[in-house]
């Protein structure tokens, strides 16, 4: 407890008001140590994106109280920033600049200087196999080119904690294995990783710890091997068996029949 | 011209520290956001020859009107009081453009995924938008204050047009902050989907009232008074900002400096510096949760109206001659309900219409109602188009969306007949907007002239349907939602604008020739035009048959 990095406590949020009013978070308590994998999981609208937003500073306004590396965030949320990486699920980037313009000027936000960002820009691109694309502008890149612009600008300030929201959507398997590779070594390097994904062989694979929610509350967390049970031995049966999949959805077998009928 | 505008943004380095700003932050932001301006944007210099142009012609009619208000300003006799009046119409201008062009860059959350999990600070970002802003009002302001400018020269000389043109950029900057201010005011009072509200019915208020301003005013006004008058420092100049700068300018001719004049000087200089300060220091965090609202997800699904929706679902199944009208129908329904900026395009254009419609009527506003009777038939039946013809503002805006990419729907289907999907949501524009503007407009109309007003009322109907048809045949205009809204070009817009008012003319003119004839023949005249309506309605049906767009039949 002494030594976790984030500790989150009774986090609530809500969008809207009134008969309007969508009560996304329900009260999460987490405490993260450093140098762990944690794979964030939940089905679509479970709140997943909405704590990632909130422990980024990118939402201020949330119930409950979140500390990190010690820090109170809805009180010294720049100090904050300066020690974490965010690779949103969006493409968000200004897609009119070059890579080598877009991640000199997310290293000089976080006020690094400039032989570094040069150096880190370069190495960083490199290892994605991006060096030749580096003066191009980027609105003619594909999905995946901009996802690895995304992880780059994650990462280029070197922090101790990087949030990632489906980080691998649109990498070509190469580069998967690149992404998975990159994120176990910057967790051996001390660095905690706090990701969401939807696919579960590789959060299943690479977490340290797996933490699953669903309609804003966390209904299981520990490493894998804690959560499988002898029904539920892969993680995306657990995944089904907690979310309550099997009850709520009708099975593709009738959604078929249904097709047919019509 | 970016390095110009960085030295310039360098020469306010050590204010812009004070205010709290991270300069090196700044430096890079407002760098990043110009070089991406000049590399896609409509108003930058670099782009392509047409955007170029149009930009160009955009300052050109800016200056125009500059000379206009600049010589309309000089005519007055005194100094202060012409000056004044010209600050006005110069900060009521920017003002207009500010809230209708330029809102959506001070709230803009297209980038909230990039700067807001970064360490910067709201001051940082407040600040960067500001001046982002203030770069391209300061353009339209010198372009609006370039003649009068002149003018200055050649009479007064010296110190005194530095002076001015300082007043110049003095008033872009007090209007800046003041809208500002104005919304972040009301960001502390509501917030979320109800602050967009607001600020959307704000500015459609605004647009209405200082156009109709611009129309009725002067009619009150006795301009041989004007030429002779001299204005008196009352407690209101005080609260007036033109009042303010012109007394600067004036204090810089070193003539008569008296108490009145100097400390309206010092106003000029001091509250658009403490203005600056107070909305940075105190209201940037207010801004910062503006910002932030836009990274939030939907709310709770909206409630369906009953009544509303049953209605208006007869009237597609009436009105759609098939299925895939029907979507067509049911998609504009859809998208225009939600889509604030479509909204906020077309709801001004109602009142803006109403307004010039009335100028045009010319009424005796001491006894509006007598004097409307006694119009003459021509500028009736113009007024009763012009009223009508607000209905059609939406149909123009059908193409445009902030989402284009969403119309490879469009190429996804496997369609033939794109036309359709034209065609209904044409229909459903006109249902939602037009037919209910005709409905309110019957109601005065016969209250005013009488029922032998209805089959001009009837024919001047769908003589706006006929010009909107054409203007949508011309247009070539394109499948609803398709096209990117910052690819509307407003030089475009003042052709077409112009285009529409000789259509508009040459339609009351028509109808008003119908008034000569028996009811019987106007009548006639109606089926003829509704005719033509039903033919043009096929023609669009059938021409989109491909995705590649308009085939000529």
């Amino acid at each position: 407890m002494e030594n976790s990095q984030i500790i989150i406590r009774n986090l609530k949020k809500s969008y809207g008001r009134g008969d309007k009013k969508n009560e996304v978070l329900k009260g999460i308590n987490l405490n993260i140590n450093p140098g762990q994998i944690i794979g964030y999981i939940g089905p679509n609208g479970a709140g997943k994106s909405t704590t990632v937003k909130i422990l980024c500073g990118i939402l201020p306004d949330f119930e409950g109280e979140i500390t990190i590396f010690g820090r109170d965030l809805k009180k010294e949320s720049l100090e904050i920033k300066k020690r974490i990486g965010y690779v949103p699920e969006t493409g968000a980037l200004y897609d009119l600049l070059t890579p080598m313009e877009y991640l000199n000027f997310i290293g000089t936000l976080y006020g690094l200087e400039k032989d570094k960002i040069e150096s880190r820009t370069t190495n960083l691109l490199s290892f994605f196999g991006m060096e030749k694309h580096a003066d191009q502008r980027m609105d003619t890149f594909s999905k995946g080119m901009k996802q690895k612009i995304l992880i780059t600008a994650g990462i280029i300030n070197n922090p101790d904690i990087i949030f990632l929201d489906e980080p691998l959507s649109g990498l070509d398997a190469n580069a998967v294995i690149l992404v998975k590779n990159l994120l176990t070594n910057l967790a051996k390097d001390g660095k905690t990783i706090f990701y969401c994904s939807h696919l579960m062989d590789i959060v299943e694979k690479i977490s340290d710890r797996i933490i699953l929610i669903n309609n804003g509350i966390v209904v299981a967390d520990g490493t894998f091997k804690e959560l499988k049970t002898e029904k539920a031995d892969t993680l995306e049966m657990l995944f089904a068996q907690l979310t309550d999949r099997h009850e709520n959805t009708i099975s593709a077998e009738n959604l078929l029949n249904g097709f047919q009928e019509n | 011209m970016l390095q110009v505008a960085l030295f310039i943004v360098k020469l306010f380095k050590i204010p812009l520290q004070w205010l709290g700003v991270d300069y090196p932050q700044f430096e890079i932001l407002m760098r990043i956001k110009l070089t991406m301006d000049f590399r896609s944007s409509p108003t930058g210099f670099q782009t392509s020859s047409r955007k170029k142009r149009t930009f160009i012609y955009q300052l050109f009619t800016y200056s125009m009107l500059g000379l206009l208000f600049g010589v309309a300003a000089f005519s007055i006799g005194d100094l202060v009081l012409s000056l004044t009046i010209f600050f006005s119409i110069i900060m009521v201008s920017l003002t207009m453009t500010l809230l209708s062009e330029f809102t959506s860059v001070l709230f803009d959350q297209r980038d909230n995924y990039i700067l807001l999990p970064r360490p910067v600070s709201h001051r940082t970002l407040l600040m960067l938008r500001l001046v982002h802003i203030q770069f391209y009002i300061g353009f339209i302001a010198l372009a609006l204050s370039l003649a009068t400018g002149v003018l200055m020269a050649v009479k007064y000389k010296g110190i005194a047009i530095i002076i001015y043109f300082f007043a110049v950029g003095l008033s872009t900057w007090i209007t800046l902050i003041f809208t500002t201010f104005i919304y972040l005011l009301i960001s502390k009072v509501v917030n979320g989907e109800r602050f967009k509200d607001f600020v959307s019915y704000t500015q459609i208020a605004i647009a209405i009232i200082i156009f109709g301003s611009y129309q009725l005013l002067p009619r009150l006004m006795d301009s041989h008074i004007l030429k002779n008058v001299s204005m008196s420092f009352g407690p209101w100049t005080y609260f007036c900002p033109p009042a303010w700068l012109a007394a600067l300018v004036k204090l810089s001719l070193f003539t008569d400096p008296t108490t009145p004049l100097l400390v309206l000087s010092s106003l000029a200089i001091f509250v658009p510096a403490g203005g600056a300060i107070f909305l940075v220091r105190f209201l940037s965090k207010g801004f910062g949760d503006i910002l932030a609202e836009g990274s939030t997800e939907s709310a709770a699904p909206q409630k369906q109206g009953t009544l509303k929706t049953r209605f208006a679902n007869k009237l597609n199944n009436l009105l759609c001659v098939s299925n895939l009208e029907k979507a067509g129908w049911n998609f504009a329904v859809s998208t225009t309900r939600r889509d604030r900026k479509f909204k906020q395009a077309v709801y001004p254009y109602f009142g803006i219409m109403i307004v010039f419609a009335i100028a045009i009527l010319k009424p005796d506003l001491t006894n509006l109602a007598v004097s409307l009777q006694e119009k003459g038939q021509f500028s009736k039946y113009l007024f009763i188009v012009i009223v009508g013809f607000s209905g059609n503002a939406a149909i123009m805006q059908l193409p445009f969306t902030d989402s284009p990419e969403a119309a490879w729907i469009y190429r996804a289907l496997p369609l033939k007949e794109y036309g359709h999907i034209m065609t209904g949501a044409l229909k459903a524009i006109l249902s939602r907007f037009y037919i209910p503007v005709y409905l309110i407009l019957t109601i005065p109309c016969v209250i005013l002239w009488g029922i032998s007003i209805i089959p001009q009322l009837i024919l001047s109907g769908l003589g706006n349907i006929l010009i909107v048809m054409l203007s949508v045949l011309f247009q070539k205009m394109e499948l609803p939602f398709t096209r990117a809204r910052d690819m509307q070009q407003k030089g475009t817009n003042t052709l077409m604008a112009i285009l529409s008012m000789i259509l508009m003319f040459i339609t009351a003119g028509g109808i008003y020739l119908t008034s000569f004839l028996p009811g019987w023949v106007t009548f006639l005249i109606c089926g003829l035009a509704s005719g033509l309506i039903v033919l043009i309605f096929r023609y669009v049906r059938k021409s989109w048959i491909s995705q590649k767009g308009w085939v000529t039949l």
